[in-house]
């Protein structure tokens, strides 16, 4: 298979409305995509001795270095793999728990063998996002192959036009796929995971159950069914039959048949594979998983009752798609990459809050699909490393030291980084204070470099404490006392994107509700005591990763000893606070002790805690030293403390984004061309087109028009012409005045034009409309065609 | 109809198939942009751009004599004339695109879903089969294939030909380039065909004219102008598909009268064009001179009245009285399905038994129309 790879240049008009692709597949040759290679022949510019297989094109007018195009494309490459294996990971954590639910049910449905046995159906309300039932659907049969070794077989649409289609592809699927087979559908399979088979097995295997039918085949012959005949029927149960007899010593204990999007299916067919499956059931352990998008309705409805009696039904409900999106930003956006398992597998393209707010947007109101918002992040990733030449420095790692990165780079780059926004307003700031760096900065590239240096890691560092401060926030808003409204992740997210979250009164909020949960610890009377230390529990084990981070990286990076003794305060602070917790939770531990479950719950609240006492205990004496003054009794002090505390913490680590100097390296924000590729507008570039013509022919003959939405000249297009006289009318439209009027504007008196001519270019343009869906036939009126769009 | 090619004007907006994207992202296509400040190399990019493809579009043009003399190809083997080449017309109008690589453009505005893959089968007979069946045989040995089509042209606007080409589309090593006009055509798709096409929208407006589209439907102009000649009360805005649909949606028994009725009308008209030629024929050999008249027949004078078609009926048991062959037959013109040619009065109340009754269409279409009545 020749690999082709599509590179394209964008050219943006002043007025970015138009936008013309070019493709070069470089491997095809084929003549009709030869012209990028014209291009480049044309710019005699000294970056054409590139190697012809280069894939990427490079950048600033073909000066971009080969190294630097090849790293944009291997960055690529490894962020769409990140970006695979993050959400097939998040998918799978998402979706494992009904997985595991529904393969239980498939493995432990009991089928009696007596006349009244009924079909053990699984019933999936998995949501209106059809898309990603796939891989619900994918891992699902994964699972059951993997416990279990069931066979399955997967029913769609397409496979439902007859029932011997179905049948065909039922009993096919059974017979022919085994085991490895399923597992080469692993496109939800975590890569690392040992995988079974090589090509040579495959081989192996695929030589087996060829042959495995062929014997099949033959037995068949020989039953009394079949006598008489020279072959028998695709579509024969009995072939299936004969296959499972044959298999049964292998055990395969059911046959699950997936339905998958059971609305569009015709319902008809799949009565009859139901009726047919049901009167072989004693020998054949059928299980049907149905995939549903609406309700129980629907079955109700389009199943007739004598089959519905023939089925047994376990309802199976998802979790909200809307989670998942939750889900997937978080691990995507918002985890910071270095405290969690993967940091092989870093995704650091952020998307900025147009971008992201684009997606939520189409998520929530549209689609609601998890597929469509991944297909979404995916374009911004091929964008973003595929036009923009600074994506080279997006994938920066300050730890690994990537400083080959920074010294690859061109005078280009330069220009480039100091011709971004946050730059620039850097600059303006500092110019007066710091003149000298400043200009050093705009003039010297040497020094340009340390600052490009130190800005990522700067970021990285914001980002890793970013996760935690914004994590904090969420459950404060979301646990605490006072939070009337719970606020979800993504809107959160949304809200830190948009504005400086420091101003927002999101954490107003949440230290208002913190402040108030301490004064409900301190009344002592609560029965949700324990639910709010385990509360402020979570946060501390939160807050404990982060100041053990900070506390190294902060004492690497300076060695003031007020910062470290402020630290120490935090620090301690946290400590007195657990400790507060821990006593009066021993208290209401004391009072609580006659009912059971209570007491379980706290026996297991307590031994977590135990962890918490021996830390106490071992920083007791720092703490005194420390915080002598900290007065036990006087909470109101205290509370004061620590939310002063938070207010802090959060000023620090949850500046806007905006506020960091080259940003736009990490953060896509081209929210246009999401737009334009996603959800474009046909209608809308039609009247840009026949409005502005020019802008697409770039013709001399118009140039002297100066108001183009209005004025009619004979020398606009015909289609010009005709959309403006189209425009000006009502609904209905009279054909001969239409015809009169082009022909006015087409004569200007000078020279006579023939008549027959001037219809046949008036009868093209009306075709053309009617062709576009501009004009409609009417029986209303004679010789008047109806306007279908008014603007 | 002579037509000034020099006036160009076509509005056009491509779709550019994104691939499915697991592993292989090297197949992946994207839209990009070059970030870059300089206007001038816009400038240049842009004039380069558009001269190519003011070169592509040249030789599209060149081909569309022969996209023409396809679509009669095409035409002639709907009607079961010519079985043989089943995928010659395509062949044609790839001839340029194909020659000399495994990637192959099919173009043609009439072609359905079937047409597409017969010549997928035509070229890759041992392997489509084993792909639409199972997704396992796409990466073995399969060459790249791109299309490119009208996408929202009449043949493909189903929901059949949708589902088999976003099928089609999910095969690794098919791409599809599509070509969308109708204003209206992103709401072709639903979100399960967007998520299996998978397609990214560049607008990308040429001002070519729709030559080859627009002959293939009905025009507006040429329907009055030939409504007016005949002096039928008003045009009906009768189309193929539109008949197809009205006759779906009846009962059997009316569709067998319906096509009784259509065999009759196709034999007159075709014994009306065979001497009308040979008349033809016979004037041209002693006079030169005189023009050549269409040779395809058209309705006018034709058709049969409602007591021929009413023993028909009784004949063959479609109907069992008058009364009810009057009903279906208030029904046919109440779709504009059939027209009483001679009327003086259009009342149906006075649908009288002298009256002639007519499918106002050309032949070609009457043909078609009648093999597509089960």
């Amino acid at each position: 298979m020749s690999k082709s790879i599509t590179s394209a240049i964008t050219v943006e008009f002043p007025k970015n409305f138009v936008e013309i692709e070019q493709e070069d597949f470089s491997d095809s040759g084929s003549g009709i995509y030869d012209d990028f290679d014209n291009i480049t022949e044309i710019n005699n510019h000294p970056a054409k001795d590139v190697p012809l297989d280069y894939e990427f094109v490079s950048l600033f007018n073909f000066a971009e270095s080969f190294e630097n195009t090849k790293k944009r494309k291997f960055l690529l490459e490894r962020a769409l793999k990140n970006l695979n294996f993050i959400s097939t990971k998040t998918i799978n954590s998402f979706n494992s728990n009904i997985t595991t639910r529904i393969a239980t049910f498939i493995n432990n449905c009991v089928q009696v063998d007596s006349p009244y046995s009924e079909l053990p159906t699984a019933l999936i309300f998995a949501g209106t996002n059809l898309p990603d039932h796939e891989n619900l659907c994918i891992q699902l049969k994964y699972s059951i192959i993997k416990e279990y070794k069931f066979k399955t077989a997967t029913l769609l649409n397409q496979n439902c036009q007859t029932i011997q289609h179905a049948m065909t592809s039922i009993i096919d699927q059974f017979m022919y796929i085994n085991d490895e087979d399923a597992e080469y559908d692993n496109s939800l399979v975590i890569e690392g995971e040992p995988q079974d088979g090589s090509d040579k097995e495959c081989e192996e295997s695929t030589f087996d159950w060829r042959s495995e039918r062929v014997i099949s085949m033959l037995l068949i012959k020989h039953l009394p069914i079949f006598k008489g005949r020279s072959k028998p029927l695709s579509y024969d149960i009995n072939l299936l039959r004969t296959w499972y007899k044959q298999k049964k010593t292998n055990q395969i204990k059911k046959l699950v048949i997936f339905v998958r999007d059971f609305e569009s299916i015709e319902h008809k067919i799949l009565c009859h594979v139901i009726q047919i499956c049901s009167l072989n059931r004693s020998e054949l352990p059928f299980v049907f998983v149905l995939f549903l998008a609406t309700s129980m309705e629907t079955i109700n409805q389009n199943i007739p009752k004598n089959v519905l009696n023939l089925m047994s039904f376990e309802k199976f409900f998802t979790k909200q798609s809307s989670n998942f999106f939750d889900l997937i930003t978080k691990n995507l956006f918002i985890s910071s990459q270095t405290s969690s398992d993967c940091s092989d597998n870093e995704f650091n393209l952020k998307l900025s809050y147009n971008v992201f707010d684009l997606c939520w947007t189409k998520f929530n109101s549209h689609t609601l699909c998890v597929e469509s918002y991944l297909k979404d992040i995916k374009f911004a990733v091929l964008d973003h490393y595929y036009g923009n030449p600074l994506s080279v420095l997006t994938d920066y790692d300050s730890k690994k030291g990537d400083d080959d990165v920074i010294e690859a780079l061109q005078s280009y780059h330069f220009t480039e980084i100091r011709n971004l926004p946050s730059f620039k307003s850097y600059v303006n700031a500092r110019k007066e204070k710091e003149a000298k760096k400043m200009r050093n900065l705009i003039t010297d590239d040497v020094e340009l470099k340390k600052f490009i240096k130190i800005s990522l890691q700067d970021l990285d560092k914001y980002h890793q404490n970013f996760d935690t401060a914004f994590n904090i926030i969420l459950s404060l808003r979301n646990n605490c006392h006072l939070a009337s409204g719970k606020i979800s992740l993504k809107v959160l997210y949304n809200f830190a994107l948009k504005q400086n979250l420091l101003e927002s009164p999101q954490i107003k909020f949440a230290l208002k509700s913190m402040r108030k949960t301490i004064s409900i610890l301190e009344e002592n009377s609560n029965q949700n005591l324990l639910e709010e230390t385990v509360i402020f529990k979570k946060l501390l084990a939160d807050f404990k990763s982060y100041e053990d981070e900070d506390y190294v990286s902060s004492s690497e990076a300076s060695s003031s000893e007020d910062e470290i003794s402020g630290k120490k305060l935090k620090r301690s602070l946290e400590f007195v606070e657990t400790e507060k917790i821990y006593k009066r939770l021993k208290l209401e531990t004391a009072r609580n002790t006659k009912k059971k479950e209570k007491e379980n719950l706290h026996v297991d609240k307590l031994s977590e805690n135990y962890f918490f006492e021996k830390d106490l205990k071992e920083n007791q004496n720092f703490i005194e030293k420390i915080n002598g003054r900290t007065n036990k009794n006087s909470l109101c002090n205290f509370t004061d403390k620590i939310v002063d505390f938070y207010e802090n913490f959060f000023r620090t680590n949850l500046k806007w984004h905006k506020f960091f100097p080259l940003n736009e390296i990490k953060y896509y924000s081209k929210e246009s061309r999401l737009k334009k590729a996603f959800s474009s507008q046909p209608r809308e570039a039609l009247r840009n087109a026949f409005l502005n013509p020019t802008f697409y022919l770039q013709c001399e003959c118009c140039s002297d028009i100066e108001n183009f939405e209005t004025e009619l000249n004979k020398n606009q297009n015909d289609m010009v012409i005709v959309y403006k006289l189209f425009k000006e009318s009502g609904k209905m439209i009279n054909l001969y005045d239409w015809y009169i009027s082009f022909g006015t504007v087409l004569d200007d008196g000078k020279i006579g034009l023939d008549p027959n001519l001037v219809l046949a270019r008036f009868a093209r343009c009306i075709t053309q409309l009617q062709f576009l869906g501009f004009i409609k036939v009417t029986n209303k009126k004679v010789d008047h065609v109806l306007k279908l769009t008014f603007w | 109809m002579v037509l000034d090619s020099s006036d160009d004007s076509e509005e056009r907006e491509f779709c550019v198939n994104n691939e499915p994207e697991d592993e292989n992202i090297e197949e992946e296509k994207s839209v990009a942009s070059n970030y870059s400040s300089d206007s001038e190399m816009e400038q240049n990019l842009l004039l380069d751009f558009a001269t190519s493809h003011k070169r592509v579009a040249d030789s599209d043009n060149e081909s569309i004599s022969s996209d023409i003399l396809n679509r009669k190809k095409f035409k002639k083997k709907r009607l079961g004339l010519e079985p043989k080449n089943k995928v010659y017309f395509l062949e044609l109008a790839n001839e340029r695109l194909s020659k000399t690589s495994d990637n192959t453009c099919a173009k043609l505005p009439s072609m359905t879903h079937q047409n597409l893959l017969e010549y997928l089968e035509y070229y890759e007979q041992k392997h489509l089969k084993l792909i639409l069946q199972n997704e396992k045989y796409y990466e073995k040995d399969f060459k790249q294939w791109f299309f490119q089509l009208n996408h929202d042209g009449l043949c493909l606007v189903n929901e059949k030909s949708q589902n088999t080409l976003s099928q089609l589309s999910t095969i690794k090593n098919i791409s599809l380039i599509c070509s969308v006009d109708h204003q209206n055509s992103t709401l072709l798709w639903c979100q399960k065909l967007i998520n299996l096409f998978r397609f990214s929208m560049i607008d990308l407006t040429t001002f070519k004219n729709y030559s080859v589209e627009t002959s293939f439907e009905n025009s507006l102009m040429a329907k009055l102008t030939s409504d007016q000649a005949g002096g039928s009360s008003g045009f009906n805005g009768l189309t193929l598909s539109g008949c197809q649909y009205v006759l779906k949606s009846l009962p059997k028994n009316s569709r067998k009268i319906f096509k009784e009725f259509l065999s009759h009308q196709i034999n007159e008209m075709e014994s009306k064009n065979n001497e009308r030629f040979s008349q033809d024929n016979e004037v041209l050999e002693s006079n030169t001179k005189t023009t050549n008249k269409t040779k395809n027949a058209s309705y006018k004078n034709c058709g049969m009245n409602f007591e021929t078609l009413y023993l028909i009926c009784i004949e063959k048991f479609y109907a069992s009285s008058r009364q009810v062959l009057q009903t279906i037959l208030v029904e046919f013109k109440d779709h504009n399905l059939i027209v009483y040619s001679n009327s003086e009065s259009n009342s149906n109340d006075n649908m009288g038994d002298d009256q002639n009754m007519v499918c106002p269409m050309d032949l070609e279409n009457l043909k078609i129309l009648y093999e597509s009545i089960d």
